[in-house]
Parts: C-alpha cells; structure tokens; sequence
C-alpha cells in the first residue's frame, strides 16, 4: 500500500504543480530519497549541506512530527498521510528592551539597526581584564558586542582600583575575568561574557583566538605583546592594539596585510629596559583614554565606518595634550608578516624577550620610531 | 497556485480577533493562521507561538502548523498572522528572511506599538514577501461582519 506525500505551496513549483503525490517507502528517510530522486531541486529544500534535514522543515506522519515519533527512521507501512511543512517563524532582532537600550544607536545613520546587529553577531576578545581591558570592555559592552571573550590568569589587586574600572573594592582577592564578567552583566545583560581564566601562551593562543573576530591588546609585557602579535598575524586576525608609559599612550590597528608589531619593533627592548608599570608608576586615568580608544576602533572595525587607525599609531602625551600620528608600513623583510617569513609557528616568547638584542636590529628599530 | 497581489477582504470581527490575540499575548509576539478565498478572508485561527524567545521571535508551534494542511484541503489559501508588540507593523530582516519559507504567502501583521491609552490604537497591514521585495496589500475592512 502506498503512502500520499501532501507537498505544501512553496515546494510545488518542483512538483510540477502537484499538492499531493504518492511513494512507496518503508520509512520517512526513503520517502524523502525518493522525493528527492524524483523532483530535481527537493534535496537542497529539504537538507543542509551535510545531508542533515532542516530545522525549519516539519515532516509530519498523519498528524505526528518525526521529531515525537523516530525521525527519519519512522516506519511507514502504507496508507499514511506525510506532510513536509516549512517552519512559518519571523521575529524583530531586538527585543524591547534592546530597543530602548540602543536608541541612540538607532538614531545614528552610519549605526541603526543594521548596524547594531553587526555589533551583537561580533565576538571580541579582550587579552588581559586590567588598565586598559577595562575600559575597552565597559565601552564594547555597553554599545552591545554580542560576544567578550576575556583572558587574564589574574586576581584583583587594591593597587589595581586606582585604574582598573572593571573591578571595585570589594573584588580584592576575586579573579579578574570573574569580576570582569559581574561588571558587564550589571551594566549590559545582552552581553554573553567568555571569561578564560587562564595565561595566554603559544599552547593555547591560536585556539583561543580562532575563536574570535577581533583582538583587542590588553597586555603589559613584551613576551605576550609579541605572543598576541605573531598570532594574530598567522591566524589573520585584525589586532587592536594599545600600550601606555607612565604619561603617553598608543593606539593602532594591525589588519592582516597592512603590518604588525615586529614590523615597528622587529626586537623586544633588553629586559629591565622599560619599566612596567608598577615600577614606574602609571596615571590612572591614563589606561581609560587609551583603553576607550582601541574600543572606539574596534567599534569602527565592526560597523566598517570611518577611517581606522590602519597604518598609523597615534601617539598621546597626557601632559601637553598633543595627539601625534606616525605613518607605519609594512616591512617587507618582517619575519612574521613579510614577503618571505621565517616565522610560520608560535615560538617561546620569555625566552626571545630575555635575549640580548643584535646591534642591526637595534638600529632598525631607531630608523622606523623615528619615522 | 498563487494569489493576485489585490487587495484583501477581512471581517472586522477577524481584525478584533487578532488583536485581542495580540493584546493577550504581549508583550510577546504572536501568531496565527488565516484561510483565504479567492481574496476573502474566511477564517483565522491561533496558534501558538514555539520560539524559544517569544519577546522578539515567532514560530507557528509544530503541532498547529498542520492546520496548513486543512485548510488547503479545503481549497482555501494559507496565510499568516503574527505581531509586533513594540516595533512597527512592517516585515524585519528577519520577517524577510524566514518568508523565504513562504514566498508570497499573505502576511497579516499587528503592530502594538501605539496601542496605549491616549494613543492612536493597534495598526493592522498586510504584506506579501517575495525576498527580499515586500509588497503592501491593501485591506478592506468589512465593518459588518
């Protein structure tokens, strides 16, 4: 006995008109396949493209879904009635709440909703919960990145109040991706946080960051600078990229192709050359300008507006006031990103950055600071 | 087997019976499905609403979906409802993007939005989307019925 196969509006263009047609199958899984053999276009209505049915696509044996009956292993044995019905569903992106979280977005021509959507599909990771990953993960989740991602190994520290505004006084002790991820909840619910409590290191950088659509640099020492450069680098990943000293600041953005932090600084400095910032002290406010402004430019990476810091770093003395743009270029002899590379793996950072440094390299990098 | 884009024929007590579906249910969205003759609206009928957000999502729940089936088995044309409880009664990129499902399928919706005391009251359109065109349909309300 033969089973009637009821094939809703949408499908009967493939059909040749027909809303019903008849099979011979054993189970739901052969009446598809000879759907499928017998109507050119079925399969690619019906499956994705790992052969697996559609979500939206209901089948339905006489008034029972596959899904409460065996799938496409339920058995037929004559007389049936099956019916393939495509999901009928739609919805707004946001929800109201959203609505009137984002309004000012809305109202802007270059954002709006289009463009927040993009900013809630995005998946940001921050390396390092401090100075400057503070700020940038306030401003990324207040403006609605869907997803941050936040690496730090970490615990808060009271000499970290003074500048790290992701962390308050009574998260002494706590670890700092999980103050991070209770700060950003009050502040955006909507923000799924992914916190990684963890060193960032050549084992486990490259998983990390495939992770992820931007990298924002949070770090501060050289071992990881390079790390989170070389990784980003081979993975081709854009990197936002931020350091501060004491009173100055800089900001850039290393896209694949265009550069990248050895191009500019082919060697780390001699260890105990630049002072870390509890050794030679940092204003606290410092990290929240320049930590705001590696949001603000990965913000513009994701809406794809104005005109990034790509190929530039800005410099910023917080005494004089004065903002300074260097050009940067990519060197085409740069190990990592050049035309020819010799670095094609993550290697052991602590123990480049402990190594003295070749006069050659020394020079070089003078000539292109200067520049 | 596609309808004319013409206008559309609805019984005021149809439109009052979305509505108060509508009101029922926010502030999360709901849906329904009408049967259409020959561009008279002959019955609505409301489902529920399966998405695993109802605040900004729909889908018509698995087990009334089969309605579908009855009502072409009747020779009637398979339309749907659905609401907007705070956004405007206009398809969303994603009302576009699943009518993919249902190109040209009349799609009634209900938007919310003003439905406030002192305010102008729910708004009611109807649409067909062939992705990622929306044409408006014009609605004749029949205040008799």
């Amino acid at each position: 006995m033969s089973v009637k196969v009821y094939i809703p509006t949408p499908f009967r263009a493939l059909t040749g008109g027909q809303a019903r047609v008849e099979t011979d199958a054993h189970d739901v899984k052969g009446l598809l396949g000879d759907l499928e053999t017998r109507f050119p276009g079925m399969r690619d209505r019906l499956r994705d493209e790992h052969g697996a049915l559609h979500r939206f696509i209901n089948v339905y044996v006489n008034s029972e879904e596959i899904s409460e009956l065996q799938g496409e292993a339920t058995t037929l044995h004559g007389g049936e009635e099956v019916s393939i019905i495509p999901a009928v569903a739609g919805g707004s992106a946001f929800t109201p709440e959203e609505v009137k979280r984002y309004s000012r977005h809305f109202l802007l021509q270059d954002v709006g909703p289009s463009g927040q959507r993009k900013l809630k599909n995005a998946r940001v990771l921050l390396i390092g919960a401090g100075g400057l990953g503070s700020p940038a993960g306030l401003y990324l989740a207040a403006v609605g990145v869907g997803t941050l991602g936040l690496i730090d190994f970490d615990v808060v520290d009271h000499s970290n109040l003074q500048r790290q505004v992701l962390h308050f006084t009574d998260r002494v002790g706590e670890l700092k991706v999980e103050s991070a991820r209770k700060t950003v909840g009050m502040l955006n619910p909507n923000v799924k946080v992914e916190a990684h409590n963890a060193i960032l290191d050549s084992s486990n950088a490259f998983e990390l960051f495939r992770e992820y659509d931007y990298v924002l640099n949070g770090v501060d020492n050289f071992p990881a600078r390079y790390l989170a450069n070389d990784a980003a680098v081979l993975l081709g990943k854009t990197l936002i990229d931020g350091g501060i000293n004491q009173f100055e600041g800089q900001v850039t953005v290393y896209k694949p192709g265009t550069g990248c932090y050895r191009c500019l600084y082919p060697a780390p400095p001699p260890p105990g050359a630049v002072p870390s910032c509890a050794e030679a002290g940092v204003l606290g406010v410092l990290p929240g300008i320049v930590g705001s402004m590696q949001a603000l430019e990965t913000i513009k990476q994701i809406l794809g507006i104005g005109e990034p810091l790509v190929g530039r770093l800005l410099l910023f003395d917080a005494l004089s006031m004065e903002f300074r743009t260097l050009k940067l270029r990519r060197d085409k002899g740069c190990p990592v990103c050049g035309d020819n590379p010799t670095i094609t793996e993550l290697i052991d950072y602590h123990e480049f950055c402990g190594a003295p440094v070749p006069v050659e390299l020394e020079e070089q990098r003078a000539h292109v600071a200067v520049h | 087997m596609s309808l004319p884009v013409g206008a559309i024929a609805i019984a005021r007590s149809q439109v009052d019976a979305i509505v108060a579906h509508a009101r029922a249910g926010a502030p999360d969205e709901v849906c329904g499905v009408v049967a259409v003759r020959d561009g008279v609206v002959v019955s609505v009928m409301a489902t529920r609403n399966a998405a695993a957000t109802p605040r900004n999502r729909f889908e018509i729940d698995a087990r009334d979906l089969m309605r579908i089936v009855d009502v072409e088995r009747e020779g009637l044309d398979v339309g749907f409802y659905h609401s907007h409880p705070v956004s405007v009664a206009y398809p969303s990129a994603t009302d576009i993007g699943f009518a993919e499902l249902w190109p040209g399928a009349l799609q009634l919706m209900v938007s919310l939005r003003h439905d406030l005391p002192g305010g102008a009251g729910p708004e009611f359109h109807a649409y067909r989307i062939f992705p990622p065109r929306v044409d408006e349909v014009a609605i004749a309300i029949d205040e008799g019925r």
